[in-house]
């Protein structure tokens, strides 16, 4: 009785503990970007160009650069992954999904600066030569090799979702004459909706903070991209770009108001989907 | 019986193996149309697996073998359902099956009677659809308990109301061939009476064939007894 009266505080204390860390950057981050919030340049700051030479601190190319490698990333991710965690868990023949599912998970541990490797020696000559546009480092290679990225972690949680429907309700509409694709419409994806949006979020949270592939292969151009073929740079990018600036900087200020909208983002995105898995599981 | 004419489902040395363990041994038999044929034996002997064989559904598990032959008459020709090109979503709603465990899908008790309807796309007339649903509901002796919450979640209902659900489920897809699967085997003794009634009713036109383990169930409800021991069905 005593040991479980422990357990439950540890339990509880190693909660309090995250939700406290998670409110504690949130200041930390607002305290220290503080200055340049509290003068009046937030709207600068958020709508200008990036400029340092004429005092110009914007970091909309920034936020615009993530969101469209981001969006890219996950435009491609999500459908590819779907496709493939259908393949592995329902379609195909068991000893091939089992083989395929190991290769997911291996993929999850391959450290992103290979996949940046690989972009940098295969994609962005690919990219280039394909489009004749640029040095091939642009919203295009990094979008698609943040895909590549994050698609295993998705996968995973994809086939994690589809495999906790429960194989009575599969039986159920078999037996009543459902084609595969009818089980998989019907009775597999509105079952298995909330893991799929959490494997999304998940993927999502992934692509707008990695700061390596961006670093990599965006090409880091301060310009506000109007293609995606054409170069950018990320907030994550920026920030390891800046870090080293001098302390006091209005650059180095700047760091905590991309680290802030970073968070915000990261948020919304999580509340939406937590949004639209609140919604009671009924098939259409 | 006139073999000719009577003679619903005719398996003609059905073998059936689970890797290299062999379930059903070279079975000779056949059921009779608009007959409740009951299928009893001891646990592990193959029972399931043998109504899985009458509409394939064992295949979506995977690892097992067959041989011999299946045949069932639908639609008036006797088609040999692993030969034959018989597709494979048809057989399953000419071959309908009620589970052991009632399995109603997370959705309304509406929905899921008028579920089979959707699998066929013949969902576009509401008045059709909802007079349907009300024969199949009605059928079952469910109606009365339900008309006023069919938008209420099926899994709300209880044991025998859940199972009488998906007998009326199955019977949306016309079956010609219903496969029962110890359905009382979950429910008090109440509920499986109405089952039963429910079965007896239903010969007039489906051919029933049931696995059972309650032999004054078997009694009261069968017209034909077959034992399934050691992979070879016996007639009683």
């Amino acid at each position: 009785m005593r040991s479980e009266r422990c357990m439950q505080s540890a339990l509880a204390a190693a909660a309090w503990i995250s939700a406290a860390a998670a409110v504690l950057i949130f200041l930390f981050m607002a305290v220290l970007g503080w200055p340049l919030l509290g003068n009046g340049d937030l709207m600068q700051v958020l709508c200008g160009p990036w400029s340092p030479m004429h005092h110009q601190y914007g970091i909309r190319p920034m936020i615009l650069g993530t969101l469209c490698i981001a969006s890219l990333a996950l435009a491609l991710a999500v459908p590819v992954s779907l496709g493939c965690a259908v393949f592995i868990q329902v379609t195909a023949p068991k000893g091939l999904g089992r083989a395929l599912h190991h290769l997911v998970r291996l993929m999850t541990g391959i450290p992103t600066v290979v996949y940046g490797f690989v972009g940098i020696f295969l994609l962005v000559p690919l990219v280039r030569n394909l489009s004749g546009h640029g040095a091939g480092l642009s919203i295009l290679s990094a979008g698609l090799m943040l895909s590549l990225l994050i698609a295993p972690t998705m996968i995973l949680f994809f086939v994690q979702g589809l495999a906790a429907v429960p194989q009575s309700h599969r039986q159920a509409a078999c037996a009543l004459g459902a084609t595969p694709v009818q089980q998989l419409i019907y009775v597999l994806l509105p079952q298995a909706r909330r893991t799929l949006l959490a494997g999304v979020v998940l993927g999502l949270g992934r692509a707008m903070g990695d700061t390596l592939i961006a670093l990599m292969l965006a090409g880091n151009s301060v310009a506000t991209p109007q293609s995606i073929l054409d170069p950018t740079r990320t907030l994550t990018a920026h920030i390891a770009l800046i870090i080293a600036a001098d302390f006091e900087s209005p650059e180095f200020r700047t760091l905590f108001i991309c680290a802030l909208i970073l968070y915000l983002m990261t948020t919304l995105a999580v509340a939406v989907m937590r949004r639209l898995a609140a919604k009671p599981v009924e098939i259409p | 019986m006139n073999p000719n004419t009577d003679c619903k489902i005719r398996l003609t040395d059905l073998s059936f193996y689970y890797g290299p363990r062999r379930i059903l041994d070279r079975i000779n038999a056949s059921f009779s149309e608009h007959a409740l044929t009951t299928i009893i034996g001891p646990s592990g002997q193959g029972k399931s697996t043998l109504l899985t064989i009458l509409n394939r559904l064992w295949e979506e598990i995977g690892g097992g073998r067959i041989q011999g032959k299946v045949e069932i008459r639908l639609d008036g020709h006797m088609v040999d359902i692993y030969r034959d090109l018989h597709p494979l979503d048809r057989l399953r709603r000419k071959v309908g099956m009620v589970f052991q465990e009632p399995n109603p899908l997370p959705m309304s008790i509406y929905k899921n009677v008028a579920f089979p309807l959707k699998l066929i796309g013949a969902t576009k007339d509401w008045h059709a659809v909802e007079a349907k649903v009300q024969s199949a509901l009605s059928q079952t002796f469910l109606w009365n308990e339900v008309k006023d919450r069919l938008h209420h979640d099926a899994r709300t209902l209880s044991g025998g109301q859940q199972q009488r659900l998906c007998i009326a489920r199955a019977l949306m897809a016309q079956p010609e061939v219903l496969l029962l699967d110890e359905p009382t085997a979950s429910l008090d003794a109440r509920a499986a009476e109405v089952i039963e009634e429910l079965l007896t009713r239903l010969k007039s036109t489906c051919t029933l064939i049931m696995v059972s383990h309650y032999l004054e169930q078997v009694r009261r409800v069968a017209d034909q007894v077959m034992e399934l021991t050691h992979g070879r069905l016996n007639h009683q």
